[in-house]
């Protein structure tokens, strides 16, 4: 951008806002920017609580050097890493589609979104324990489901595979709405002309939509997924309440494993390492994506 | 709270109290008498028994004042969650804090919190004869380094727990062995009594953990080695216990689902009547006695575990609560006599009477006047306490070790030796300082 001079009004047009705006940016730097440099500081350094406050020293990088030796930081990223996949990939297929069906709905969409609203509005650890019970091996409603199927009582929670299906179903009921809302929100103010026209040149249904209606949709589309592979991918609610990581360690999340380390283990080094590492991990996938997002809008839409 | 903002508590904390902390480091060593003069302490306490009027902790402090008027008690109370707890205070505390003076905490902490500087070192002020006085076993739990880091205040030996009208109705003894309750349980189910024979806590959490350290110590294994400086749940005898412990899966007496059940699901198929058998802790007599929560009320009986060979009680991991000094305190002396009090013959025998829970004090533990009207006290009088190795500061790391890797061979994804194996190697690496 080429530099401009501003005129004297600007300037303090200017040092108002600053002013206007220091009391939210002190509170902003108090909650959000502190705890974040803090968190990098703990895990650069050899942390300890003592009586006298937490010791820092050594500043190195053997608690990320350590993690990346540790099993247990591979299983808790593999399994945050498919968790994530999986479930906000189902969760997109779904909602678009759930969208589409209800854009073309004239009177019942009202109560049909208020409905939906509902596994979304639930408070996360108030979700994860109604799972619990649906879960539950003697009187879950899950079991008892799959009874004819399995033919025994199941243990939904008990094996690695069921455990994270049952999770990724969990999460799909409860944040599926949120993608819907976005996308329907974005399908309604869509401009109908191209629509007409598709249809007037003869395109049936599915091409309409998927050359068309779809293209139009990707803004709001990348939005939802960015919101929730950044929500998936702190997951610790799921695993917390339904199987405190286990079978094993098959579901112990980054966020679980950063969790125990700082408050079980009191590794206050380690801990805030995984927790930084994560937020690494979740920057670099978002500014990739953002990328190559961008990349395909400046390719057709410029 | 998310984990940011957790951290982000745990920071500010930091920071804020950081300058404070460097005025009270420098402090004098501060008097250990029992003040004279009118005195405030705080006491930082999760709720453990009664609520509303009978909560123990007013009535225990209402006794406490009763005694000592000019020193006022003021309740901060905790969470039932211990890990939120230990979350709540090392912040607090490590930031330097004087709140509370007193705190009461979970029988595990001692090493953690005395090697972190969170707890003051108690047996420094209290003499040799007032730690004589506990049942065995509880002050071996609670010594880091030659020192003792907080006083027991209730404990809860791990007991069996049975349906002793379908026991006489079958003309059954109870079992005093692992084999006669398998066998036991195979004739109830066959009889169609029960589902199960036996649940007990099978999930990835520190609850497992108790039950290995129980049938280890049965099989002549142990987590560690004796001079606790390595991993010992390896061992061929340790492995013989786990292995026990998986057989009540494998022989159908005990349901796969364990592996997902913590207390209070062990205790929702005990209370309606699917299972013969509960190895659970001290206050689930009275809860499988109430009417608002169970189908089996007046048909319970309650035990010692079973052992291997029938020879006397089998091994009853000790859980509990104990009392914690801080050791940023401005009121050592009045702490003092609050911890004392509560460790002493009054409060214990308030804990017996009123709470029907499990007292600290040998002395108040075993008195017939408690045991006999209390099958609960009776049973646990009996009780071959054995203590989980919480004497290391990194105790936590272990259990963890222990319990996922335990609970994951108990499931079926990995076998029993080698999920032993790398429970072993984790336990290593975090006795080395490793993660």
């Amino acid at each position: 951008m080429p530099t401009k001079r501003l005129n004297s009004l600007e300037r303090r047009a200017a040092r108002a806002g600053w002013v206007y705006a220091a009391p939210a940016l002190t509170v902003v730097c108090l909650i959000t920017v502190f705890p974040i440099v803090m968190s990098m500081v703990l895990g650069l350094s050899d942390a300890r609580t003592t009586g006298t406050g937490i010791a820092i020293s050594e500043w190195s990088f053997d608690n990320y050097a350590a993690l990346l030796a540790s099993e247990k930081w591979w299983n808790s990223l593999a399994f945050t890493a498919l968790y994530t996949v999986v479930s906000v990939s189902a969760q997109m297929v779904i909602g678009v589609a759930a969208a589409v069906v209800l854009a073309n709905l004239a009177g019942a969409r009202g109560w049909i979104m208020v409905l939906l609203l509902i596994p979304w509005a639930m408070i996360n650890v108030a979700n994860a324990q109604l799972w619990a019970y649906i879960y539950n091996a003697s009187y879950g409603i899950a079991t008892w489901l799959l009874l004819p199927v399995t033919g025994a009582e199941s243990v939904i929670l008990g094996s690695p595979t069921s455990a994270i299906v049952a999770m990724i179903i969990s999460d799909t009921w409860k944040s599926t709405p949120l993608i819907i809302i976005m996308v329907l929100a974005a399908l309604v103010m869509l401009p109908q002309s191209p629509i007409e026209a598709a249809r007037v040149d003869g395109a049936s249904a599915w091409q309409t939509f998927w050359h068309v209606t779809l293209p139009q949709l990707r803004t709001a589309i990348a939005v939802a997924l960015m919101f929730r592979v950044l929500q998936a991918f702190g997951v610790f609610d799921l695993p917390f309440v339904l199987t405190q990581g286990g079978p094993g360690t098959a579901t112990t999340s980054l966020s679980l494993l950063s969790w125990r380390l700082l408050f079980s283990d009191l590794q206050l080094g380690a801990g805030s390492a995984v927790a930084t590492g994560t937020a690494l991990i979740v920057l670099v996938i978002c500014l990739l994506f953002l990328r190559v997002f961008k990349a395909q809008v400046g390719r057709e839409e410029l | 709270m998310t984990m940011k903002q957790r951290l982000g508590v745990l920071g500010a904390i930091t920071v804020l109290t950081v300058p404070m902390a460097a005025c009270t480091q420098a402090a004098a060593p501060q008097s250990t008498a029992v003040p004279t003069g009118p005195t405030t302490i705080t006491w930082y306490a999760p709720p453990v028994a009664g609520s509303g009027d009978n909560d123990i902790r007013t009535v225990m402090i209402d006794a406490f004042q009763a005694k000592y008027p000019n020193i006022k008690v003021e309740l901060a109370s905790g969470v039932t969650n211990t890990d939120q707890n230990r979350a709540a205070l090392t912040t607090q505390i490590s930031g330097g804090s004087s709140d509370p003076d007193v705190y009461l905490g979970d029988n595990i902490w001692p090493a953690q919190f005395g090697k972190s500087g969170l707890a003051a070192p108690l047996s420094d002020y209290l003499p040799e004869s007032f730690w004589d006085a506990f049942t065995p076993g509880l002050v071996e739990g609670v010594e880091y380094e030659g020192k003792k880091y907080s006083t027991p205040f209730m404990t809860d030996p791990g007991l069996l727990y049975y349906r002793k009208d379908l026991l006489e109705k079958h003309d059954l003894a109870v079992p005093t062995t692992w084999a006669e309750l398998v066998q036991t349980s195979k004739t109830l189910m066959d009889a169609g009594e029960v589902k199960y024979g036996l649940v007990w806590t099978a999930a990835a959490y520190e609850g497992l953990t108790c039950l290995v350290n129980e049938f280890v110590t049965d099989t002549g294994g142990s987590i560690l080695t004796e001079d606790g400086t390595a991993a010992n749940i390896d061992s061929p005898e340790s492995i013989a216990g786990v292995e026990l412990l998986a057989s009540f899966i494998s022989e159908g007496i005990s349901p796969a689902a364990v592996t997902t059940f913590q207390e209070s699901q062990v205790q929702q198929a005990f209370v309606s009547g699917e299972s013969a058998f509960l190895r659970n802790w001290p206050y689930a007599y009275l809860d499988a006695n109430n009417p608002e929560a169970s189908d089996i009320v007046g048909k319970v009986g309650v035990t010692t575990v079973p052992s291997i060979d029938g020879n006397g009680a089998g091994f009853s991991t000790a859980g509990g609560v104990n009392n914690f000094i801080n050791p940023h305190t401005d009121e050592l002396g009045a702490s003092i006599a609050f911890v004392e009090f509560l460790s002493g013959v009054e409060a214990q025998t308030m804990i017996a009477d009123r709470y029907q829970a499990i007292p600290v004090l040998a002395e108040v533990a075993t008195d017939p006047q408690w045991t006999a009207a209390n099958p609960v006290l009776a049973a646990a009088a009996e009780a071959r306490i054995v203590v989980r190795p919480s004497y290391s500061p990194v105790y936590s790391e272990i259990s963890e070790a222990i319990y996922s890797n335990v609970n994951a061979a108990l499931s079926g994804s990995e076998s029993i030796e080698n999920a032993l194996r790398t429970a072993a190697d984790q336990i290593d690496a975090a006795l080395e300082g490793g993660l």
